[in-house]
């Protein structure tokens, strides 16, 4: 009797199990992202959710996993295997990926199922991802473009020296500029220094500096040039007027005692206990998020950019696996991500009540709750512009929603594009005189861009040095690289 | 037999407490010490290099209270101008993460020492044995890895792909049970303090070799296992890396705590190379105070671990009653 | 030398060729351990490989696929970027491994053995048992500590002993600066010495305890004075784990605690040539590259590798002239 009760049973599952099998079970996908260290610590309930949503409206689930640039590194060079993964400039390198043809040419697979989102981005930012005819990523809208800013105390800057933040000069004031504000402010706080940078100096000084063909070896075209027969030629930083003079600049300053003493040396510091005065790469509309991460009132100026260049169409960009076996699931996913409003606030915030409450339209505010387990960088997800902004913890500062719409109108008014749009430098030719490169730069990088050095005497020694090992190589291995690429 | 070999060990220990016992042992104590002024030397002396090692911990613990206003303004110091346990209570609001981890720290450190120390005394005690056949291929086995490594890449390919243990405690406790270091110490020690004349009577009395190692050699030669325990509890304690490639960031139940430490440092370089692209998003860098706060919290369970080994190196269970 | 008549009845054994049962028994034992190696260590030795080939991975297809068919041999190219720095940076790398290694491996022999045969002779076993977990305590804080702890002391303006200078009348130093490049060399002794001695007392100190105390009472009724019985006695004992610990610690001769160069120095560039090593020049080449960088660094340990194999052999060909029980092999 028990056992034919237990056959009975085995057979019913068996028939239950086909029939669960015959239906439509959502296609499970992996997406890699990216971390610095660790992942949300709600991630896992924000994720059931996600899946809630996709699973419903394109039969698609999803495993997110988060990734060290160490650890996407060892991944993607064992085989691991992946659906979609976040690669950029400076993470899981896009460039090399493409070489290696670890990219999917997802052009076709835009046109078919990827319009909703292609409709919602401008036009010249897939530059940056189209590598001849084929389309390797999709890049994300958010600040492409690279405007640079100062990010001032609105306590000294407005306050005490009475400056009007919503008016054109506050909000451009020059680089070289800042010297005359901190010279009143050391006199007014003797004692007290207005510029604290970590050995990575002034946050992003440097990226609007030259056309830059590859950063990490300070090797690029001079913007000034453009429109003259220099235009195209390929130049070491410090070669470019630009570059040297931003150093002296900083080494004045340092002597000046702007600039805390050992700052070549430091490693760390945060928004919260640097100057008055700091830097950062964004966009009019970043000033809430800067102001949070202050924990201070403030207001933002720019004085370098927008520029248009490869570097920056490639700050963030999502692609599929050439080895994924749901290509075209994937494209769905991206799609939603990149189109959809539930699941990219979703995803970028987490569960609503929870982590975050909508104060207005277009703009929400991260509880407690929120701010400790939901902290993530978004715009390594999809479209930072889709969804919701945040709302910012300071009535003086408040929260743009329309920011996104006007960056667009302001990059197409204002920005300067590359010559050399969508070149990437191939070093494998001169991999060993890079790597030698790099290692001078360290040397050298550290005390020039804390202005800790002085130019005069390091730059014609940094020269020599970086000739010895192979500049010029490297600069005609590049040159003949970019001919090559314009030629076409 | 087995009796035999267990009366023999009995003799021995008998043979240990009645030389500790003696009253010429007692004499000895008193008049085989160094003179009194010398004493006084080597106790000022140690006490000196004490000082110089205990300093830089509790500099740490008052790094770890004071605020982060005064650091930024003063720099550090012994005497803080402004103290805050706002460092402490971020990381009792990790408290869910930490106390787990601390929790798999123990548990792998258990784990890992106990498998280590028996698979290092093993290899060990018949690395040591003059007549053993193979001694000199196995010496040369053991050897070479010294040296010799295969690389990061294809550790993690072995690991992940054959053997499985992505995102598992023992992707943590595996690979570094066993040293060629500690083997090769372990060998030195059978060597020196167990003789010949040991294992020949042990197998006179009709012992296999599992039986001999086990009940004979292990039992004294305690020094040495303990000196390899102490070397892997240390190593498995401050082991970070395994984990920051072993362990998906999501997992965050199985983080070991030298790794939450250490991913903080490994954030902090990340945005020094970086945060010039990153944007205004890139997420803030935690301060140096709440680093001290983890180091604290890091040392000093182990710290505490620590005087249960020492017994075996200072008052010591004498052993050696064989040799002479 | 091995007449038969002189040869002891294990040797005559082994020389008979036949494998016996102890030697199952023994191998059986081993075998765990065996097992480890071949898993953990033997397998993955074909990543060796790496360091001569240009190492592509073909996507989908595996990582064993893309190192036989994908990357082709590159003979002796990786190695190449270790010495395509100019001279200066390539002699002071080498020149610093190799004599950093040579002074930290004399004195973590000679401190540690007189610290342990010294804390033995304490009265006070109480005092010695404190001292001992104090002088151990600078082992659990890892080089990024150390680094904060020596940037407290040497800070330019908040450091202590800038500001101890100041108040006796002294001008202050830079000391993360090239002018301070003099006193560095002692500084990263010292701090190598400082955090090591607790951990290399151990083993010493274990070894010591091991020595029978009917040695020591013999001697003394032979009327000894201590220092005799350490130098007769004591050392002697000592004699084959000082051996193996020295010739182990040369074979690390070319590799280098990356912490202990990298974090207390903070990478500052005006000191580079008194704390560059191999690893940190690898690091700083390879580390904080975008592009992966396997067969790189591969390369470099690689020839770590065989370096430091080549003057461990130098080594034990020497100790075995003099000492053939102690040696290695």
């Amino acid at each position: 009797m028990k056992k034919l009760l237990a056959i009975l049973l085995a057979a019913v599952m068996l028939v239950a199990c086909m029939g669960l099998a015959g239906a439509d079970a959502p296609v499970k996908l992996t997406w890699w992202l990216f971390t610095t260290g660790d992942a949300p610590t709600d991630w896992p309930e924000v994720e059931a959710r996600l899946n809630e949503i996709s699973a419903e409206k394109i039969g698609v689930t999803c495993e997110y996993k988060w990734m060290t640039a160490q650890q996407i590194n060892l991944a993607t060079q064992s085989g691991e295997y992946f659906d979609i993964a976040f690669t950029c400039d400076w993470y899981n390198d896009f460039a090399t990926n493409v070489a290696n043809g670890m990219f999917l040419d997802i052009k076709d697979l835009l046109a078919e199922y990827g319009q909703d989102m292609t409709a919602l981005m401008p036009d010249n930012i897939w530059a940056g991802v189209k590598v001849g005819d084929a389309i390797y990523g999709v890049p994300h809208v958010k600040d492409y473009g690279m405007e640079i800013f100062w990010i001032l105390d609105t306590d000294f800057f407005v306050n005490e020296l009475g400056l009007d933040p919503t008016s054109y000069e506050a909000q451009h004031i020059g680089f070289e500029e800042m010297g005359d504000y901190m010279a009143k402010y050391v006199e007014s706080h003797p004692g007290e220094i207005p510029l604290k940078v970590s050995k990575a100096g002034v946050t992003s000084w440097a990226n609007c500096l030259a056309d830059w063909v590859s950063m990490e070896y300070w090797i690029g075209l001079d913007w000034e040039a453009k429109g003259t027969d220099q235009e195209l030629v390929v130049k070491s930083a410090l070669e470019i007027p630009a570059f040297v003079q931003r150093i002296n600049t900083l080494h004045d300053w340092y002597e000046k005692g702007y600039i805390n003493a050992d700052a070549a040396v430091t490693e760390s510091m945060p928004r919260s206990i640097a100057g008055v005065v700091q830097s950062g790469q964004g966009w009019f509309g970043a000033e809430t998020i800067w102001a949070n991460a202050k924990q201070k009132a403030c207001f933002i100026s720019r004085y370098d950019g927008p520029y248009l260049n490869t570097s920056g169409l490639r700050g963030s960009i999502t692609a599929v696996s050439s080895y994924s076996e749901h290509p075209v699931e994937a494209m769905k996913l991206i799609n939603l991500m990149n189109s959809d409003e539930e699941y990219r606030t979703t995803a970028r915030y987490g569960i609503e009540g929870k982590h975050y409450e909508v104060v207005e339209p277009g703009i929400v505010r991260k509880t407690e709750l929120g701010n400790a387990n939901m902290s993530l960088n978004a715009y390594a997800q999809g479209s930072y512009a889709l969804g919701p902004v945040e709302a910012s913890a300071f009535d003086a500062v408040p929260a743009n929603p329309n920011q996104w719409t006007e960056l667009v109108d302001r990059y197409a008014a204002e920005a300067i594009s590359s010559s050399a749009l969508g070149f990437a430098f191939d070093i494998t030719p001169v991999a060993d005189q890079c790597l030698a490169m790099k290692n001078v730069w360290e040397q050298y990088i550290y005390e020039m861009q804390t202005g800790t050095s002085d130019p005069d005497v390091v730059v014609p020694e940094l020269l020599a040095e970086l000739e010895a090992v192979g500049l010029r190589e490297v600069l005609a291995e590049a040159q003949a690289q970019l001919d090559a690429y314009m030629g076409k | 037999m087995a009796i035999r070999a267990k009366k023999k060990q009995e003799e021995y220990n008998a043979l240990d407490a009645k030389k500790n016992a003696s009253n010429l042992s007692d004499g000895m104590l008193r008049f085989n010490c160094v003179r009194p002024a010398a004493n006084v030397a080597y106790s000022l002396l140690f006490i000196a290099l004490a000082l110089v090692c205990v300093l830089p911990v509790v500099f740490v613990a008052i790094i770890s209270i004071t605020s982060e206003q005064s650091i930024g303004q003063y720099g550090y110091s012994f005497f803080p101008k402004q103290l805050s346990l706002s460092s402490y209570r971020y990381v009792w609001n990790m408290r869910d993460l930490v106390g787990r981890a601390f929790l798999n720290s123990v548990g792998i450190t258990v784990v890992g020492t106990c498998i280590g120390v028996i698979l290092t005394a093993a290899m060990g005690y018949t690395l040591s044995r003059k007549s053993y056949k193979f001694r000199g291929f196995f010496t040369y086995f053991i050897f070479i890895p010294m040296l010799f490594h295969g690389g990061t890449l294809s550790s993690y390919v072995v690991n992940t792909q054959i053997l499985g243990l992505k995102d598992t405690y023992w992707a943590l406790i595996l690979p570094i049970c066993c040293s060629s270091f500690n083997i090769i110490i372990m060998r030195t020690f059978f060597t020196t303090t167990v003789p010949d004349e040991m294992i020949e009577s042990g197998k006179i009395d009709g012992a296999n070799q599992l039986r001999i190692f086990a009940q004979l050699v292990l039992p004294i030669c305690l020094p040495a296992l303990a000196t390899i325990a102490l070397f892997l509890t240390f190593a498995y304690w401050n082991e970070w890396y395994l984990a920051s490639i072993y362990i998906s960031s999501n997992r965050t139940d199985l983080f070991p705590l030298q790794y939450i430490l250490v991913s903080i440092e490994e954030k902090i370089q990340f945005l020094i190379n970086n945060a010039g692209f990153m944007g205004a998003d890139a997420q803030d860098m935690p301060s140096e105070t709440m680093r001290m706060a983890i180091v604290v919290i890091a040392v000093v369970p182990i710290m505490f671990a620590y005087p249960f080994f020492q017994k075996y190196y200072i008052s010591g269970l004498t052993v050696g009653a064989v040799k002479g | 030398m091995n007449r038969p008549e002189t040869m002891t009845i294990q040797q005559k054994k082994k020389k008979r060729g036949k494998i016996r049962v102890d030697d199952l028994q023994l191998f059986a034992l081993s075998l765990p351990t065996t097992i480890w190696y071949l898993l953990f260590c033997y397998i993955p030795m074909f990543g060796i490989l790496i360091a001569f080939k240009k190492y592509k991975v073909a996507p989908g297809k595996g990582f064993l696929w893309s190192l036989i068919h994908n990357s082709p041999w590159c003979g002796l190219d990786n190695f190449k970027f270790l010495f395509s720095s100019n001279m200066k940076t390539t002699i002071a790398m080498f020149r610093n491994t190799v004599g950093y290694n040579i002074v930290f491996i004399v004195l973590n022999i000679v401190i540690p053995v007189a610290l342990a045969i010294l804390i033995s002779h304490l009265y006070s076993k109480r005092l010695a048992k404190v001292c001992q977990t104090s002088i151990f305590l600078p082992h659990f804080l890892s080089w990024v500590v150390v680094g904060y702890f020596v940037y407290a002391f040497l800070a330019t303006n908040e450091g202590l002993v800038n500001n101890v200078l100041i108040s006796m009348g002294i001008n202050p130093i830079r000391w993360y600066q090239k002018e301070a490049i003099g006193y560095w060399p002692f500084i990263l002794v010292f701090l190598n010495v400082w955090k090591n001695m607790g951990y290399n007392m151990i083993v010493y100190m274990a070894s010591i305890n091991g020595i029978d105390g009917s040695l020591y009472e013999a001697a003394v009724i032979d009327g000894a004075s201590k220092h005799q019985q350490t130098r007769y006695i004591t050392l002697p004992l000592l004699k084959p784990v000082i051996i193996i610990m020295f010739i182990m610690a040369v074979g690390r001769i070319f590799n280098s605690d990356f912490g202990l160069f990298y974090r207390t120095t903070r990478n500052s560039s005006g000191l580079y040539n008194a704390f560059v090593t191999l690893d940190v020049y690898v690091y700083n080449s390879l580390f904080k590259s975008t592009i992966p960088t396997y067969g790189y660094a591969s390369a470099a340990g690689f020839i770590q590798s065989v370096l430091g194999c080549l003057t461990l052999l130098a080594s034990n060909a020497v100790v075995s002239k003099v000492d053939k029980e102690n040696a290695f092999f």
